[in-house]
C-alpha cells in the first residue's frame, strides 16, 4: 500500500530531524505567550458580565497578570531543570507583561489557496457597509448557537421549535416558486423541497439555499458575466431584488457589490452580490450585513445558480464591549498582535496594508466577535503575471476577544 | 542516563540496558504505539518487542540518534500489528487519519517507473524537510513521525487546530510537488 510505504519511509528520516522535532517548540520571535488555562477570577468576571449584560471596558476585562500560565512555563519546571534566579525573575516579569495574542478558529477558511486571501491586480472593493466615520463605540459579542457549536458533529441536534421554523420557511419559499403541493423532505440535518427545476434546502442554522438546477438567465439588457463593471452588476442586482424581494423579508434592502477576484491563471471571477437590510443605526446595519443577508451566485458565464439566504441567530448577546479604534488596531497589527491563516512568510509591514474592515468573524464554533480585518499585500506572493495576493490579518476589535474564552 | 551510556550497556550485554531504555524512552514509545494502536495492552507489547529488537541489533549497530532509532522500531512494529488487527475488524486510531492525510502526498504514477526503496525515499523526505523552516518541520514530524494529534500540536505551538491543519495541508502539497519533481514513484 503506497501510503503505508510513505508512512514507513517517514519513520526512517534522519535521526537529528526527529530528535530536533521532539524538543520544546522554538520560542516565537514576537515573544507571544499563549494562554493554555484561564484564571478563575477572569472567568468569573466574564461570567458576571454575561449574566448581567454588563458593559465591559478594556480596564475591567483585563487580567493578564491574574491569568495562570500553563503549557510552556509549567512544563519547563516539571522537566526538573534548574533555573537561575535571574531567569526566574525574567519569567515572572514576562508573565506580568503578557503579550496578548488572538487565536481564531479558522476551520471555515480551509480553502484551495491554503490561506484566506484575494488575488487581484489591485485591492478590490469589498462591499462592507462599515465606514471609519461611523463612530461605533461598542459592539455586542454574540453567543454562537449554531448547531455545529452545540452538537457533536456526528450527532447534530435540532430543537423541535427550530425544525418547525425550517419547515415553515421552506414551505413559504416553495409557494413563491409554485411548489406548494410538493411534500417537504425532512432529514435530521435539513429540510428540502425540490422539483426538476429548483431545490430549496434549509439547515438547522436557518441558512437557505435555493438551487436553480437549470441556471437562470437574465434579460439581454443586463450584463452579468465576469467582465461586468460594478455599475452593471449593481443594475443586475437591482433587477434581481425586484424579482425576489418578497423572499428576502427586508424593510430597507441595500446592495453590496464586492469586486470579483482572480484565479491563479488570471481568469477574473464575477463580482459578488450581497443584499442586506439597512438598520436604524450603523451597528444594526453591520450586524445585518453579517447575520441576515442574501448572496446571489452568478457564474462567470452570466447565469444565476444559487440564492443563499442567511438568517443567523444574533439575539443571544453576551455583552456590549467597547471597541478599539482603527488606529489602535493598526498599531497592534504592527506589533504582531494578530491572527492569520497565512504562514508562508512574515507580516510584510504596515506599509503593505491596503484596506481594513470591521467584521464579525463567523466562527464555526466560537462565539461571534468583532474584528478588524486588514487586507495586506504580500510581496512574496506576487505572481509573474502581475497578480497580487492580499491576505487577511485579524485584530480583535474588543479586548476580550484576545482571550480564548468559551462562553457557556 | 546519556544515550551513549545506554548504548554502551547493550554493547556490554548488560541486563540493565533495557530498564535504562525504558526509564528514559518508555513513555514516548508507549505514546507513539498507542496513537497507532489505540490499545494500552497492544502498545505495551509493541514497546516490549522494541526493546527485544534493540537488544538483538545492538551490537553490531551503534545508533547515533537513539530516540529516533527506538521510535522507528516502535512505529514499524505498531504498523504491522495495526494491519494485523485491522484485517480482523475496524480499529479507530490516529493512524487511519494519518494515512488518509498522507494519501494526498502520493505523487502521480507514471507508466515507466521503478518503485523506490523506503530508505531512499526517507532520504528524499529528509532533504525536503531540511528546506522547511524549523517550525514547519517540527509540526510535520510531530504529526507524521510522532503521530501526535492535531489538538496536541496546536496546544504545544500556540496555534489553533485549524491553523495546524492548514499548515500541514500546505506542507503535504509541497512534499508532493517535490517528490514529483524528483521523479519519485511510490
Amino acid at each position: 500500500m503506497r501510503k503505508e510505504t510513505l508512512f514507513r519511509a517517514i519513520g526512517q528520516i534522519d535521526g537529528d530531524l526527529i530528535e530536533e522535532a521532539g524538543q520544546k517548540k522554538p520560542a516565537k520571535k514576537r515573544g507571544w505567550i499563549r494562554y493554555a488555562a484561564l484564571a478563575a477570577s477572569l472567568v468569573l468576571l466574564v461570567g458576571i458580565a454575561r449574566l448581567t449584560n454588563q458593559k465591559l471596558t478594556p480596564d475591567t476585562a483585563k487580567g493578564p497578570s491574574d491569568v495562570q500560565m500553563g503549557g510552556m512555563q509549567g512544563d519547563e519546571m516539571q522537566a526538573g531543570e534548574t533555573q537561575t534566579e535571574e531567569t526566574q525573575i525574567a519569567e515572572t516579569e514576562s508573565q506580568n507583561q503578557i503579550e496578548k495574542r488572538p487565536v481564531l478558529d479558522f476551520t471555515m477558511l480551509f480553502d484551495g489557496m491554503g490561506f484566506q486571501g484575494i488575488m487581484a491586480y489591485e485591492m478590490p472593493e469589498l462591499g462592507n457597509p462599515w465606514n471609519e466615520t461611523d463612530e461605533i463605540e461598542t459592539l455586542p459579542v454574540i453567543e454562537n448557537h449554531s448547531i455545529y457549536a452545540v452538537s457533536d458533529s456526528q450527532n447534530i441536534r435540532i430543537e423541535k421549535e427550530r425544525y418547525d421554523e425550517m419547515l415553515a420557511w421552506t414551505s413559504e419559499v416553495a409557494t413563491f416558486f409554485g411548489m406548494e403541493d410538493i411534500k417537504p423532505e425532512e432529514k435530521r440535518e435539513y429540510v428540502s423541497i425540490s422539483n426538476e427545476e429548483i431545490e430549496i434546502r434549509v439547515d438547522g442554522d436557518m441558512q437557505m439555499r435555493i438551487h436553480f438546477l437549470n441556471e437562470v438567465s437574465f434579460p439581454k439588457e443586463y450584463h452579468a458575466t465576469n467582465s461586468a463593471t460594478r455599475e452593471e452588476t449593481y443594475e443586475l442586482a437591482e433587477y434581481l431584488l425586484g424579482e425576489y424581494k418578497e423572499l428576502f423579508r427586508m424593510k430597507n434592502p441595500q446592495i453590496a457589490i464586492a469586486d470579483g477576484d482572480y484565479s491563479f491563471d488570471a481568469v477574473r471571477n464575477c463580482n459578488e452580490i450581497r443584499i442586506y437590510d439597512k438598520g436604524d443605526t450603523a451597528v444594526e446595519t453591520l450586524l445585518n450585513y453579517h447575520f441576515e443577508y442574501v448572496k446571489l451566485w452568478i457564474s462567470n458565464e452570466g447565469e444565476m445558480s444559487y440564492i443563499d439566504i442567511t438568517r443567523r441567530d444574533k439575539e443571544a448577546v453576551l455583552g456590549e464591549y467597547e471597541i478599539i479604534s482603527v488606529e489602535e488596531a493598526t498599531k497592534r497589527l504592527g506589533e504582531g498582535k494578530f491572527d492569520t491563516t497565512y504562514l508562508e512568510s512574515e507580516f510584510p509591514g504596515l506599509e503593505y496594508v491596503r484596506d481594513v474592515e470591521l467584521v464579525y468573524y463567523m466562527s464555526f464554533i466560537d462565539d461571534y466577535k468583532p474584528y478588524y480585518r486588514f487586507w495586506v499585500e504580500v510581496p512574496a506572493e506576487k505572481q509573474e503575471n502581475g497578480l497580487n495576493t492580499y491576505v487577511a490579518y485579524y485584530v480583535p476589535a474588543v479586548e476580550t476577544a484576545y482571550l480564548e474564552i468559551t462562553f457557556n | 542516563m546519556k544515550d551513549e551510556e545506554i548504548i554502551g550497556l547493550y554493547w556490554d550485554r548488560n541486563q540493565k540496558a533495557i530498564p535504562a531504555t525504558d526509564a528514559k524512552y518508555g513513555k514516548l514509545l508507549n505514546q507513539i504505539a498507542y496513537r497507532i494502536l489505540y490499545s494500552s495492552q497492544d502498545a505495551e507489547e509493541c514497546v516490549n518487542d522494541t526493546y527485544l529488537n534493540t537488544w538483538n541489533c545492538i551490537p553490531p549497530q551503534k545508533p547515533i540518534y537513539f530516540q529516533a532509532f527506538l521510535g522507528a522500531i516502535t512505529r514499524n512494529l505498531s504498523i504491522d500489528r495495526y494491519k494485523e488487527q485491522h484485517a480482523k475488524k475496524r480499529i479507530p486510531s490516529e493512524l487511519t487519519l494519518l494515512l488518509s492525510e498522507l494519501e494526498e502526498v502520493l505523487p502521480a504514477q507514471s507508466d515507466v517507473h521503478q518503485e523506490i526503496e523506503e530508505k531512499e525515499l526517507a532520504t528524499h523526505i529528509s532533504t525536503f524537510l531540511r528546506n522547511l523552516d524549523l517550525e514547519k518541520r517540527m509540526i510535520f514530524i510531530r504529526r507524521y513521525w510522532y503521530c501526535e494529534e492535531i489538538k496536541q500540536i496546536a496546544t504545544e505551538f500556540g496555534y489553533s487546530e485549524s491553523k495546524i491543519k492548514t499548515s500541514l495541508f500546505r506542507i503535504r502539497a509541497k512534499l508532493k510537488a517535490y517528490l514529483e519533481k524528483e521523479g519519485i514513484c511510490i
